[in-house]
């Protein structure tokens, strides 16, 4: 279950101001974020050139918490602040409650693939107020979400109104080759409204469908597809008119590598390759934060540094995580830790 | 470079470079490709500095040990793309460049940015044997190679201020330069072994001078020391500066292991035990040592086996020069002296007329058509001096022919008063290799002294002291390039070169994969040469060529749904069939003998048939 502190709700119902708004925002930038190590963990515990549809649908999973991420840092830039990315405190220690989330709630680790890490991790991140059942076999799980962190925030904006939208727009990022419309600059209430509504669904879906705003499916549905082997598509004949009797995604537990959960880099001893291409990684993916710092915060230009620094990072990964460790039973697990540099 | 006297910051640490083999063999160049994979058929060509340190804060020759610089963290950039170790060719190995690489000095214990700055482009030089007494070493590479380049557009931070020697460096550079030289040595080739495409790094930082080269350190030099065995102490490039006289010891130096530690030269030529290496006039006429001090006047030396002399000092000797002393080096050649527990042997004399002519970016890509240059640099003694240079016929590596027509230019230079010169070398007839696009042309040049052309080994000149130029084929690109008949023949022979890309990312000879990542690719292809993200990373591609597969991307972007990546949840991709043992994994190294760099470093050493893995 992803429970977050009531808190968070009461705190943006009172906002007045938009400093008050920022760093509850904040939060919510580094819980979309706090959610791609796990999900590009699993993606690279899946052997290159192996069971490339479970791949892509956990990339295509992480493509929106990026967006996701970067409406938050648009907001706050809208809102006359910045995103701080740029920081070891941007990166929790795996496992982890996640941002926001209450301490006594999911634990989120850094594992391999797994239809059980699909059940007992992804969908719970996912997980709408009030899920939609889909026939497949077994009866549904109720869960919570910060869909309603998100609701009270757009409802706030709305009373607040557009005086609180003090920052320069051109902070924002703006990039329609890589986003297309879907992130647009923020520049009055309503255009954060649209925004956090979209992301909303784009998680959960909604209370009577399965599919976002956009069309697509969305995230905790598309995880359950992976659950249950099958995609979701319409069906006439089932009560809510989808079910997941679609075609066959195919997994092959063997062409997973058999990573380090939540891998540290001082259990890797450090004249090895291992250690050096662990490092590598982490550096790479420190990188990156600092890229999207930049991006967020007076240099929208940097996201194509971003964007290359993703394909290096995707490389450092995929050769680190097929590397053996230990007795040779295990690979490394990828290290995303804010490290100052390689080696 | 001015790196070698005046302020300077030392550093020490590990490098990595992950190039990418398979281009290393020119059958791998056909379809499909019939070479051998070599040591890293999955190289990504990443440049990054591995854990490496100020080791030393140098002000009036002398180290200042607390200095706050000292101990300051030393990375790539921390923003963007890795830099990039790119060979020009598989015809020309010997000249790896480094692409992108921003070079930044920071204090790690809060973040806080000392200075950083853009390298200049640069390929290493100077490549020989370094782990001489044991060529056959477990690393694999015992050639080192040295850059001299220059930090442009450089950027002062908080934590430079808080230091003395480097405020100093701040003070005595042109605003906005630096100067800065690296040593590799000690690389690994072996892939099962913890150091796997690593290597040792040792550097240093100066001011930039004005009227200095921008990729060469031009001033005076000492010729290698040969003894019957080979190299044992390589060039040394010196300088006189105000007050004192600076050399790049270090890289001259042979070693005894991958590390660094510096070989007692005094012990293995049987001359006795090291105590240092001295810097002097010449000796007397015919003199062979031991010889006593009285007969030998020396400004100063340096104990070069003192442990961690190395890496504390960047290899770096400065000596310290009073007014006479000044006077007399100024006008006289200088000479290096091995010191042992017997007395001086002389080693490395100055070159003849204190003559030395180096190039500034003498490795270039030519398209038909156009034009570029190449600056070279004259000194005698270390000042500016008029030289005449004769340049031969263009030379074709593959097969040692000269081809007088591939490239236009002319054929004497003559360097001004302030010892430069520029060579325009335009595109002549085209020449093309099976399946290599155009051809690689060597240049060389001989400095002529007083008397008439010098023999390049007289003044310094080695066999890789020419002037390299690739020269692309004419390509005239359709007005609507098609997948099969224009782009496929140029991405399929990436996808063959760079397995990394197809097992990692995506498959270049797939239509659909390339069409889904048009706009990355665009991304990548459409950057500046010197952009760490540029795309083909080894840059071996036509301007008209790219131009051709730059158009084709940007009709399939807009053709495409431009939303980011793939909201559909199927995607096909079709790998490459990777012939050979590549395809199961990594191919082990195998015996596939030394490599072009071994090769050239044990050529430049004189070691001839000595044991190797």
């Amino acid at each position: 279950m992803l429970l977050i502190h009531a808190d968070f709700v009461t705190r943006v119902r009172a906002a007045e101001t938009p400093a008050a708004l920022l760093e509850l925002i904040q939060g919510a930038v580094e819980l979309e974020f706090s959610t791609i190590p796990p999900y590009l963990t699993a993606m690279l515990s899946l052997m290159p050139g192996t069971n490339r549809e479970i791949w892509e649908i956990l990339h295509s999973v992480v493509v929106d918490e990026m967006l996701h991420m970067a409406v938050g840092c648009n907001l706050m830039t809208a809102l006359g602040g910045g995103a701080r990315i740029d920081s070891p405190a941007f990166v929790p220690r795996y496992p982890t409650h996640l941002p926001m989330a209450i301490n006594s709630g999911l634990l989120v680790p850094l594992q391999a693939y797994s239809v059980t890490t699909v059940r007992d991790v992804f969908m719970k991140i996912e997980a709408p107020e009030t899920p939609l059942v889909f026939p497949f076999a077994a009866g549904p799980v109720p869960y919570a979400t910060i869909g309603e962190f998100y609701r009270a925030l757009a409802a706030r904006l709305g009373e607040l109104g557009p005086d609180v939208f003090v920052g320069d727009p051109t902070r924002q990022l703006d990039a329609p080759q890589w986003f297309g419309s879907r992130l647009r600059p923020m520049r009055q209430p309503q255009d954060a409204i649209a925004a956090i509504t979209e992301l909303v669904s784009e998680g959960e879906g909604t209370k009577t469908s399965p599919l976002d705003a956009q069309g697509d499916v969305a995230h905790y549905y598309r995880f359950e597809q992976l659950l249950h082997g099958h995609r979701l598509v319409s069906d006439a004949t089932a009560p809510q008119g989808f079910a997941f009797r679609g075609a066959a995604i195919p997994f092959n537990p063997a062409n997973v590598f058999p990573l380090v959960p939540n891998q540290q880099l001082d259990a890797l001893e450090p004249d090895s390759q291992a250690y050096r291409r662990a490092t590598q990684f982490a550096f790479t993916f420190t990188k990156l934060l600092k890229a999207l710092h930049e991006t967020f915060n007076g240099a929208p230009k940097a996201f194509d540094n971003a964007m290359g620094l993703m394909f290096e990072l995707r490389l450092a990964g995929q050769k680190l995580c097929s590397l053996p460790v230990g007795n040779g039973t295990q690979t490394v697990g990828p290290v995303f830790k804010y490290v100052s540099q390689s080696g | 470079m001015s790196h070698l006297t005046g302020p300077r910051l030392t550093f020490a640490g590990r490098f990595l470079s992950d190039v990418s083999t398979r281009n290393n063999s020119s059958e791998n160049y056909e379809n499909p490709p019939a070479g051998p994979d070599l040591w890293n058929a999955l190289g990504g060509g990443t440049l990054e500095p591995l854990g490496c340190r100020v080791t030393g804060a140098w002000l009036d020759a002398t180290a200042h040990t607390d200095d706050p610089a000292v101990g300051y963290a030393l990375s790539g950039a921390d923003d963007r793309p890795s830099a990039k170790m790119v060979d020009l060719d598989p015809d020309w190995q010997m000249a790896s460049e480094l692409w992108g690489f921003r070079l930044r000095i920071f204090d790690s214990s809060n973040g806080a940015l000392a200075v950083e700055g853009e390298f200049t482009p640069a390929s290493f030089r100077d490549l020989y044997t370094r782990q001489f007494r044991d060529p056959g070493a477990e690393n694999g590479q015992p050639a080192g190679g040295r850059y001299v380049s220059t930090l442009t557009d450089v950027t002062w931070g908080p934590a430079a201020s808080q230091s003395a020697v480097m405020r100093a460096l701040r003070d005595a550079t042109r605003a906005g330069e630096l100067a800065v030289c690296l040593h590799q040595f000690g690389y690994y080739y072996a892939t099962s072994h913890a150091r796997y495409r690593t290597g040792t790094l040792i550097g240093s930082i100066g001011p930039r001078l004005p009227d200095e080269a921008q990729t060469a350190q031009v001033s005076r030099r000492l010729l290698p020391f040969r003894t019957q065995a080979g190299t044992v102490l390589s060039a040394v490039d010196l300088m006189v500066g105000s007050s004192s006289l600076g050399a790049d010891l270090g890289h001259a130096l042979i070693i005894d292991d991958p590390d660094g530690t510096i070989t007692d030269l005094g012990d293995f030529l049987k001359l006795g035990a090291t105590r240092s290496i001295a810097i002097g006039l010449a000796p007397p006429a015919g003199a062979v040592g031991p010889l006593p001090d009285e007969q030998v006047t020396i400004f100063g030396e340096t104990k070069v086996l003192e442990p961690g002399w190395y890496p504390r000092s960047g290899g770096i000797a400065e000596w310290p020069l009073d007014a006479t002393a000044q006077a007399r080096v100024v006008g006289a050649p200088l000479h290096l002296y091995l010191r042992t527990e017997r007395g001086l042997y002389p080693c490395n004399a100055e070159t003849a007329e204190g003559l030395f002519v180096r190039t500034d970016s003498f490795v270039r890509r030519l398209d038909s058509g156009d034009t570029v240059t190449v600056a070279f640099n004259a000194r005698r003694l270390g000042q500016p001096a008029v030289v005449t240079i004769a340049l031969g016929d263009p030379v074709s590596p593959s097969d040692g022919q000269p081809r007088a027509d591939a490239l236009t230019y002319p054929r004497q230079l003559v360097t001004d008063q302030h010892g430069h010169a520029e060579l325009h070398i335009g595109s002549g007839h085209s020449y093309r290799r099976d399946n290599i696009d155009g051809m690689v042309f060597a240049i060389p040049y001989t400095p002529h002294l007083s008397a008439g052309p010098a023999a390049p080994a007289t003044v310094g000149l080695g066999a890789l002291d020419q002037v390299v130029v690739h020269q692309r084929e004419p390509f005239a690109a359709p007005a609507a390039p098609d997948w099969g008949r224009d782009v496929l023949p140029v991405l399929r022979q990436y996808a063959y070169l760079y397995p990394v890309m197809s097992r990692h990312l995506f498959d270049l000879a797939d239509e659909g994969a390339v069409r889904t990542h048009a706009r990355h690719m665009l991304l990548a292809m459409a950057r500046p040469i010197t952009d760490p993200n540029y795309m083909p990373v080894t840059r071996d591609l036509s301007d008209a060529k790219r131009d051709m597969i730059l158009r084709w991307l940007q009709g399939a972007v807009s053709q495409t749904n431009s939303q980011l990546v793939e909201r559909r949840l199927r995607h096909e991709h079709t790998a490459v069939a990777l012939p050979g043992p590549a395809a199961a994994g990594l191919a082990p190294p195998g015996d596939t003998g030394p490599d072009a760099k071994t090769t050239a470093a044990r050529i430049a050493s004189g070691l001839t048939g000595a044991g190797e893995g």
